[in-house]
């Protein structure tokens, strides 16, 4: 569990900062509870015959889950006075499929002002047991000056 | 002679030039407004399988301490979640017809003013590229309107699975008050699979 006692700010970010990686094992239990809370019923993240009809190795991430693994990673890094400002944008390259676990990534990359807003740029991506399956792509969020 | 028979022609690119001519084109300018209000129980739901943790989602207090108006919704549904407009209403033809395993319902009503893109039949499709900018949060009892479906870009390729060709379109995400929540540039692949 993220520690959303810790408040981390601008001024303790630096470029090369490493995010904790956040895992998900993926289990047709977890996508098909994944589908009735993102409202994405598209067959090919919950019928395995679907998904490989269409070309794919079986079921797989849809890419509101997968936004989903990227806000959590970066939550947990901003902390509850962050704010997410933009995410992207990355491309979803290979598929994040069921029976792998699928780890997201992220490493600051730069810190800047922008009027009154203090603005830090993540390089995020996802990896899965075959490679990167997503991204890598900016999002940049802003964080409480001190 | 099937209507994805392009997908075999060897000069295929030519079937995506209609829309590739229509770049720039917004296919859907008039708002969809989601089905629901977003609710305290479908963000419970929603943090659920992604196992996230942080307190704003579920605690007023907590979110209002830390300078939101309210439980805000995870961002990462904006452009899908919090503006789905449901699967079957009344005022609807059934969804689900047959008992025919792998039917889809069929897709919800678009928008009034909504036109097809010149794009060649295709039989499948999914997600390839996201970009979304936050202007700012929706929260708890906020009814979200989706608008526009503008042709960004259109790349006709051939990949492991099929020929088609990415696309990217852009959307925009409104509150209630008519304040804008969410821009979102959202790309896809539709293709023909391999037989």
């Amino acid at each position: 569990m993220a520690d959303w006692t810790r408040q981390r700010t601008w001024d303790d970010v630096n470029e090369g900062d490493e995010l904790d990686p956040v895992e998900i094992p993926i289990t047709v239990h977890r996508l098909v509870v994944e589908a009735g809370a993102n409202r994405d019923f598209a067959q090919i993240h919950h019928n395995t015959e679907v998904a490989q009809a269409q070309g794919a190795p079986e079921m797989y991430a849809n890419n509101v889950f997968i936004q989903g693994w990227w806000e959590r990673c970066a939550r947990e890094f901003i902390g509850l006075d962050g704010r997410i400002r933009k995410v992207g944008p990355f491309r979803m390259k290979i598929f994040n499929v069921v029976g792998e676990t699928s780890t997201t990534k992220g490493r600051v990359t730069r810190k800047w002002e922008d009027g009154g807003d203090h603005l830090v740029e993540i390089e995020m991506w996802t990896e899965t047991p075959k490679g990167v399956s997503v991204g890598p792509g900016p999002v940049v969020v802003s964080l409480p000056k001190t | 002679m099937s209507d994805t028979d392009w997908a075999r022609a060897d000069d295929w690119e030519q079937a995506w030039q209609p829309l590739i001519d229509s770049i720039g084109t917004d296919f859907s300018p008039a708002g969809k407004d989601a089905i629901d209000a977003i609710e305290k129980g479908a963000i419970r739901k929603y943090v659920e399988p992604l196992e996230m943790d942080c307190p704003i989602f579920v605690d007023e207090d907590v979110a209002k301490a830390h300078g939101y108006e309210g439980i805000p919704a995870p961002t990462s549904g904006i452009s899908q979640t919090w503006i789905e407009t449901g699967i079957w209403t009344a005022d609807r033809d059934p969804a689900w017809p047959t008992n025919d395993r792998d039917a889809t319902p069929p897709r919800p009503p678009a928008a009034g003013d909504a036109i097809e893109p010149p794009s060649p039949p295709t039989s499948a499709a999914f997600a390839t590229d996201i970009e979304i900018e936050y202007h700012r949060d929706a929260y708890v009892g906020d009814r979200l309107t989706s608008s526009g479906n503008r042709l960004i870009s259109c790349l006709p390729k051939q990949t492991s699975v099929g020929r088609g060709a990415f696309q990217i379109y852009e959307s925009y995400v409104h509150n209630q008050a008519g304040e804008l929540i969410a821009t979102v540039r959202r790309g896809l692949y539709s293709y023909v699979p391999f037989e």
